[in-house]
Parts: structure tokens; C-alpha cells; sequence
């Protein structure tokens, strides 16, 4: 087996031998220059041609529909005008589902930006700082994220649902409510259950930044008196700021994509005050009543969300890095 | 600040800090048990005793999981039953074929960007950028009409060709792995007349092979448990995360009883799990990635 192995190994090498130009020393440099430039488009080749299809030919496919209808006779799309854009407009006040879905969007964000990252990083920070039991807690933290959405949330359900309400009824509190029904539990529930699983890609991305600082920072904070509270928000949250840039930055089409776990707990049919602009989206497209018939309203509202996110996002970048804390 | 002050904030900060981390161990773990413990309850046990330890230890969900859990799909055939076992493999299929596109093409194209100073380099490195700040919203409607245009609607090999991007944050992960690694090597390399492509292969791979293995990992369970992109462009090839989704809204009573419902999540999620544990050091501590800069 292994003379066969080599066998093979050396006729591929007799090949390359023959193959690769013996005067090396004479090859002028507009033919290395050449031979680099062969590898650099193979290699870039089918990347960018499935760019171009992907992400460009999607993109501008989208914003091709958003001026476009239906046809049911057809079966074709034919020019629209603006009508699209003015049907959503026009829905954010004549239908019920809207102003819910953009609280409940607008909460989630806020909640994430101002609870989940701060509890990100001090957990990162904690890990960092290896507490006793580091090693558990990092296998346990990172829990939410090996496991699908689907299994914590269908387990999360169920324990909200069979488990908590028995628990109350032994502990004497009758009547204990349903938390995921109703209009007063469901959403505070649901925005808890995406603090509560969300932990897990930040913890890696932030703990790796962390280990990257200059442990002599840290040492000199330490002699000029800084307490690990002080070290954790005058030296490492400033040095991992870009780090955390990123994540803000990219978190804010989450705003409009966000869909909360809602299609895990609920299929298509999630309450309009449970819903957020994300899962109403994604419902329009892939629920069982969409039709070819809504993809060009659904991407008329894409492409306006996208308009708000674009310059938003832009700027909270420019605020980011132009505001944020430094390291004195 | 007196040292004394120093030590108490400290200590505080430390205090509260750990209490918040404890409590939270301590809400992941109590359901997970509880998911373990009524997987081993019968159905009729768990109506009466929805907390307690089971009356009888029984495995008879994990057996009879894999005759009754099944989803019902429709392709060009005409109606289909696929069963657990299926579900598996097709996961395994779409992990493994996803992840790799998913971890291969940004590997490509950041080390062409990262080593190879031809214009388009800088070109493609502050498309990335851009690509990332400006958020493409709502495009799913026209994913689905190119796909099917294209004609790899519903087939494997075309989930592979649209994980196959190298946008995104795996791109700038990459990146900077290449920019570490010193093109003095690849200089040697190429005065011993080797081609670029035995100098990618031979020499810068090799050097990154923890951050590939990592992205790849971390790729794999992503893929694993996704369900809502296979729903929507494999529905008759269901992966198991997508089959957990549709045994939630089974119209089956014995598929829809919380024992079973928690077997099947159990189930699901071992693999994964059993991944991580061997390969939790590879995963964790391999992935850097700084600052958007453009």
C-alpha cells in the first residue's frame, strides 16, 4: 500500500520537474509578474463570479422587483411605478401589525445594544480574568450557541409552558400564567428568552480581543492603583472598542432583519403584538399565503429599510470612532 | 483612590459579577436537565409529574424516535415520508458542504487580497467593507426567484454554490491571518520554482490551518442548526433542525408529547455537542478579528 503511495508521489513529482522551467534565474520579471497574476484570477474566479450573482445579481434583483408587479395571467412581472413603496407607506398606518412590529423591534435593539453587550463583555471580561471555574463556565456559556435556536427555544417553550407553572403551583401560587400567550407575558418573554440565548459568537469574538491585550497595560495600571473595575472600563473596553465597533455597527440591520426567535416559537402564525419587522418580512415572503404576488411589496419595504439602515449605519461608525472612549 | 477603596470596588465588581455569571449557569442548566429527565418519562408520567424525576426510567423514546418522527415532503415524485435516520444525513450532507464553501471562498479570496498587491486587491478588500456596513434588507423574495432561475432550487449542490461567498466576517478573520504571515517564505519558495499555487497550497494553508479548521467548525454547527434557509431552498430534502421545527407543529399527538418533543432536541443537538467537546480548544481562542478600517 505505502510502495504504491509512493509510487504515485514520485510520478507527480517527475511531472512538476518536467513541468516547472529549469532556468529560473533567467525568468524575466514581467513573466513572474505574469505567472502571479494567472494564480490571482484562478483563484478569484469562481469567488467573485458567485459574488456577482449573489450578492450584486440578489441586490439588484431586489431593487428591480421593488418596481414591479405581479401578473397573475401572465405569470409576469411588468413595471410598477412607485405603487409598491406607496402600498407599504400606506400600510404603516392602515394595518395593525405595523406599529407593533416596529416597538417591538426598536425594543429588542435597544435591549440588546444597552443589557446584552454590556453582560457580553463583563462575562468575556470575567473569562478573561480566569475566575475560578473558567474552564466550566466557558464550555456552559457557550452552550446557547452549539445548540440549534430551534431546540432552546422548543425546550424554553416547553419549560415556560409544562415546567415553571407546576413548579409555582407546589410552591402554593395557583393559576400561574401562561407566559408565551397573551399580550401582557409574550413579548417580554420572548425578548428575554433572545437575551438569555444570545450569548455565545460575542463571548469568543470579545475574549479573543481581550487576550490580545498588552499584559504590561494592565501591570501598569495595576501600580498606579486601578481596580479591576477600573481596569475593565479605562483599559480593556477602550482597547477592544474597534471590536466592539464592528459589532454594533453590523448589529444595526439586525434592527430591521431581527426576527426575534418568533418563527421557532410560533411558525407563521405569531401574534401581530408579538411580531417585529424582521419576522413580518420573512412571513410576507415564505408563509404559506405569500405568493409570487407579494415579493415585489416585501422587497419595496426591504429596499426602504435598507435606505434608513445604510446612512444610520454609517454614521454610528463616524460617532463610533470619532466619540469613543481611548486609552489615555 | 485609597488601596482600601480599590480592593472594595474590586471585590464588589468581583462579587456582583460572579453572582450574575452563577445565575445564569444555573437558568441554562435547569432546563437542560429538565429536557434530560423528561426524555426518560413516559407520556403519561409527564401529564401528572411535569417536574419531578420520572416514575419509571424508560428509553423508549430514544427507540421509538427514529420510527415515528418523520416529515412529510413533496418533490416531483409526488408525496414523501422522510424518517430521523434521513434527517441526518441530509444534515450531515448540508453541514459539511456548506461549511466548507462557507469557509473555503473567503479563505481564497482573503489570501489573494492579503498577499497580492494588484489593484482589484484593495478594490475587493473595501467591497468587503462595504458589504458589511451596508445592510441588505428584505432580499429573501429575490434570492428565491434567482435560485430558481438558475435552476438550483432545492438541490444540494446549489445550497453549496450560495455558501460559497467570501463576504462577510470570515473574510477580515482570514485576512488577517495571511497579513501576519511573512511572504518571505513564499519568496524562497518561488526561487526554488515553485508555483504559486504549490506555495498556497504547501505553505500558506498549512500556516493557517487552526483559523481554517476553526471557521470551518464553527461553520459546521451554524449549518447543522439552521432550519429556516433549508425550509425555504431544500424543502423536500429536510434537515434534522428543520424536521425539530416541524414536529412542534405536528398534528400527531405522540409526536407532539413533550418526552418525545425533548428526545427529539436531545437527539439533535448530541452530535453537535459531541463535536465541541472534542474540539472545543480549536474553536475557542483561534478566531481575531479587528476594527472595520476603509
Amino acid at each position: 500500500m505505502k510502495g504504491i503511495k509512493n509510487g504515485i508521489k514520485d510520478f507527480f513529482y517527475d511531472i512538476s520537474v518536467k513541468l516547472t522551467p529549469k532556468n529560473k534565474k533567467t525568468k524575466s520579471h514581467s513573466a513572474a509578474k505574469r505567472e502571479a497574476l494567472i494564480f490571482y484570477i484562478c483563484i478569484l474566479a469562481l469567488p467573485i463570479l458567485q459574488m456577482c450573482i449573489f450578492y450584486i445579481g440578489i441586490n439588484v434583483n431586489t431593487i428591480k422587483l421593488a418596481f414591479e408587479k405581479y401578473n397573475p395571467d401572465t405569470g409576469q412581472y411588468v413595471w410598477n411605478g412607485f405603487n409598491n413603496f406607496k402600498d407599504f407607506i400606506i400600510s404603516l398606518s392602515t394595518t395593525t401589525v405595523m406599529p407593533y412590529a416596529i416597538k417591538n423591534s426598536l425594543k429588542l435593539y435597544l435591549i440588546g445594544v444597552f443589557i446584552g453587550l454590556p453582560l457580553n463583555l463583563i462575562f468575556a471580561f470575567f473569562l478573561y480574568k480566569k475566575v475560578p471555574g473558567t474552564g466550566f463556565f466557558r464550555v456552559i456559556l457557550f452552550l446557547p450557541q452549539i445548540l440549534s435556536g430551534v431546540v432552546t427555544s422548543i425546550m424554553f417553550a416547553y419549560f415556560v409552558e409544562g415546567a415553571v407553572p407546576a413548579i409555582f403551583e407546589k410552591m402554593g401560587v395557583a393559576d400561574f400564567p401562561n407566559l408565551l400567550s397573551g399580550p401582557v407575558y409574550t413579548f417580554p418573554t420572548i425578548i428575554f428568552y433572545c437575551l438569555w440565548s444570545g450569548f455565545g459568537s460575542q463571548l469568543i469574538i470579545y475574549g479573543t480581543a481581550m487576550s490580545g491585550v498588552d499584559e504590561s497595560l494592565i501591570e501598569a495600571g495595576k501600580l498606579d492603583g486601578l481596580s479591576t473595575f477600573g481596569e475593565f472600563f479605562k483599559i480593556i473596553v477602550p482597547l477592544i472598542f474597534p471590536t466592539i465597533t464592528t459589532y454594533l455597527v453590523i448589529g444595526i440591520a439586525g434592527f430591521f432583519t431581527n426576527q426575534a426567535s418568533l418563527y421557532n416559537f410560533f411558525g407563521q402564525n405569531a401574534q401581530e403584538y408579538t411580531q417585529t419587522l424582521g419576522y413580518y418580512l420573512f412571513v410576507k415572503v415564505v408563509g404559506s399565503k405569500a405568493t409570487l404576488g407579494d415579493y415585489p411589496v416585501a422587497s419595496a419595504a426591504g429596499l426602504i429599510f435598507t435606505c434608513i439602515a445604510a446612512p444610520l449605519t454609517i454614521l454610528v461608525k463616524y460617532l463610533l470612532e470619532r466619540f469613543g472612549p481611548s486609552v489615555e | 483612590m485609597s488601596k482600601g477603596g480599590v480592593q472594595k470596588t474590586s471585590k464588589v465588581f468581583l462579587i456582583i459579577g460572579m453572582s450574575m455569571l452563577l445565575l445564569y449557569t444555573v437558568s441554562l442548566l435547569i432546563p437542560t436537565f429538565w429536557a434530560i429527565i423528561t426524555s426518560f418519562k413516559e407520556r403519561l408520567d409527564f401529564i401528572t409529574n411535569k417536574f419531578g424525576l420520572p416514575k419509571v426510567w424508560t428509553f423508549d423514546n430514544y427507540i421509538n424516535a427514529f420510527d415515528l418522527l418523520q416529515v412529510t415532503v413533496y418533490d416531483s415524485l409526488g408525496r414523501k415520508d422522510v424518517y430521523l435516520s434521513r434527517m441526518f444525513f441530509n444534515s450531515v450532507i448540508y453541514a459539511l458542504g456548506c461549511g466548507f464553501a462557507h469557509t473555503l471562498a473567503p479563505c481564497l479570496v482573503s489570501y489573494a487580497v492579503a498577499k497580492y498587491k494588484f489593484k482589484f486587491s484593495g478594490f475587493i478588500y473595501n467591497f468587503v467593507i462595504v458589504a458589511m456596513l451596508l445592510p441588505s434588507v428584505g432580499t429573501l423574495a429575490s434570492e428565491i426567484s434567482i435560485v430558481k432561475g438558475l435552476g438550483i432550487y432545492d438541490t444540494f449542490f446549489g445550497m453549496f454554490i450560495m455558501r460559497f461567498s467570501f463576504l462577510g466576517s470570515n473574510f477580515l478573520i482570514f485576512y488577517a491571518a495571511f497579513k501576519s504571515i511573512s511572504w518571505e517564505y513564499a519568496e524562497a519558495g518561488l526561487m526554488d520554482g515553485a508555483s504559486h499555487f504549490k506555495i498556497f497550497t504547501q505553505i500558506m494553508l498549512p500556516l493557517v490551518k487552526t483559523t481554517f479548521g476553526a471557521i470551518f467548525l464553527l461553520s459546521f454547527i451554524t449549518y447543522w442548526n439552521e432550519y429556516t434557509t433549508p425550509m425555504v431552498f431544500l424543502p423536500s430534502n429536510p434537515t434534522v433542525a428543520y424536521g425539530l421545527y416541524c414536529f412542534r407543529f405536528s398534528p400527531k399527538s405522540a409526536i407532539t408529547a413533550v418526552p418525545m418533543q425533548m428526545t427529539a432536541c436531545l437527539l439533535v443537538s448530541f452530535p453537535i455537542f459531541v463535536v465541541f467537546v472534542i474540539f472545543k480548544n480549536k474553536i475557542m481562542g483561534n478566531l481575531t478579528m479587528g476594527g472595520l478600517k476603509g
